[in-house]
């Protein structure tokens, strides 16, 4: 809980204040304490506009089992929602070197059998040859596996949006990187819900080959599917974009990698949905960096 | 009615209550200013922190590594800086 302050306007001061009565001056930016007798009044040193620094990323170093995990809370579901229809998530992405065989950058995850030792049902590869690989497995409704997902850029940022649209029955991949727009790059045609993510998810994986470079900025949507319009704007032309800000958007979950708390320990918290169980966590070795897009 | 003169609690029994309800409503006393909001100036400043002021109260916090405090006016974050 805040500490908050009653304010009031020079000309407004209460007539008959007790000893100790505190108040801000909006109009004077003073702070005035009443001490039984006279006002004492604090004068302002300064001032400072909220900053949005963009100075931290999470590094997933050794690229086999380095993460960024959000998992189950209890009986198998997450805190941020049920992912049974649209939904979307959006980070930016520097992998090291171009994957000899394919990098996870993002998966869900299965925390039914054998704890994470078996994938989860949705997959964001980077292939060799720098195209993403989307692969989702259904036994019920049948999976794909796409490896036209769109083309990166090796050793650089990249921004990625994911879009599941149930009205379209469409997946869409958006990429764009810090000088140039996200444009569509792929469209899967596809009913597949990803309700998989109520279980949680990794960037990294730690199970199959891993992404070993960096990942910041992931925010993830449940029961929106993102448009074009929108998927530019937290684009944001290449700079970190305040979801805080913005009263529009309303991601479940959304994490600065560090930013947020000086790049220290290995708490990722989410910022727009507070409390332990809705951050996620930095595993395996992996750590906050000052490598940012 | 009893008053704690130890905590400044004051508590009232039901007068329904019983010899043998020992159970009094309790009502808290005058409590000490604490700023709840403790943090380093960075994070104060960032703008994925910023408060919601009330209607006509103000936020205020304590810089941990600076130790100044910040009013935070709708807009900008006063600053106030520590003198001792």
């Amino acid at each position: 809980m805040p500490t908050t302050i009653p304010s009031i306007t020079s000309s407004t001061r209460p007539g008959s204040p007790s000893a100790g009565d505190a108040y801000f001056e909006t109009d004077t930016k003073n702070y005035i304490i009443y001490d039984g007798t006279n006002w004492r009044v604090y004068n302002s040193d300064g001032s400072s506009s909220p900053t949005f620094p963009n100075v931290y990323s999470a590094e997933l170093t050794d690229g086999v089992d380095d993460r960024v995990m959000y998992d189950s809370t209890s009986g198998n579901q997450t805190s941020l929602g049920s992912f049974t229809g649209d939904m979307s998530f959006v980070l930016w992405y520097k992998q090291n070197a171009s994957p000899s065989t394919y990098e996870v950058l993002i998966s869900s995850y299965h925390p039914l059998i054998a704890g994470d030792g078996v994938q989860g049902k949705f997959d964001m590869d980077i292939q060799s040859g720098n195209t993403l690989r989307i692969f989702s497995r259904d036994s019920n409704s049948g999976g794909f596996s796409d490896t036209s997902g769109g083309t990166v850029v090796n050793n650089a940022w990249n921004f990625i949006a994911y879009v599941v649209d149930t009205t379209t029955s469409s997946h869409y991949t958006y990429i764009g990187s810090p000088s140039s727009s996200p444009t569509l790059a792929n469209t899967i045609g596809t009913t597949q819900t990803l309700e998989d993510f109520s279980n949680g998810f990794k960037l990294g994986d730690g199970n199959q080959p891993n992404i070993s470079g960096y990942v910041d900025d992931f925010a993830i949507f449940d029961g929106k599917a993102l448009s074009s319009t929108e998927v530019a704007t937290i684009w944001n032309n290449g700079s970190s974009f305040n979801f805080a800000g913005d009263a529009s958007l309303n991601p479940v979950g959304w994490y600065r990698m560090g930013d947020d708390n000086l790049g220290t320990g290995t708490a990722v918290q989410n910022k727009v949905n507070t409390g332990s169980s809705y951050d996620a966590e930095l595993e395996n070795g992996a750590a906050f960096s000052t490598t940012v897009y | 009615m009893y008053f704690a003169t130890d905590s400044k609690n004051l508590y009232v029994a039901e007068t329904t209550a019983g010899l043998i309800d020992a159970t009094l409503a309790q009502f808290i006393g005058p409590e000490i200013f604490n700023v709840t909001t403790r943090d380093t100036e960075a994070n104060i400043l960032d703008a994925s922190n910023t408060p919601t002021n009330p209607t006509d109260e103000v936020n205020i916090a304590f810089g941990t590594d600076t130790n100044d405090f910040y009013i935070y006016d709708g807009s900008v974050w006063n600053i106030y800086n520590n003198d001792s």
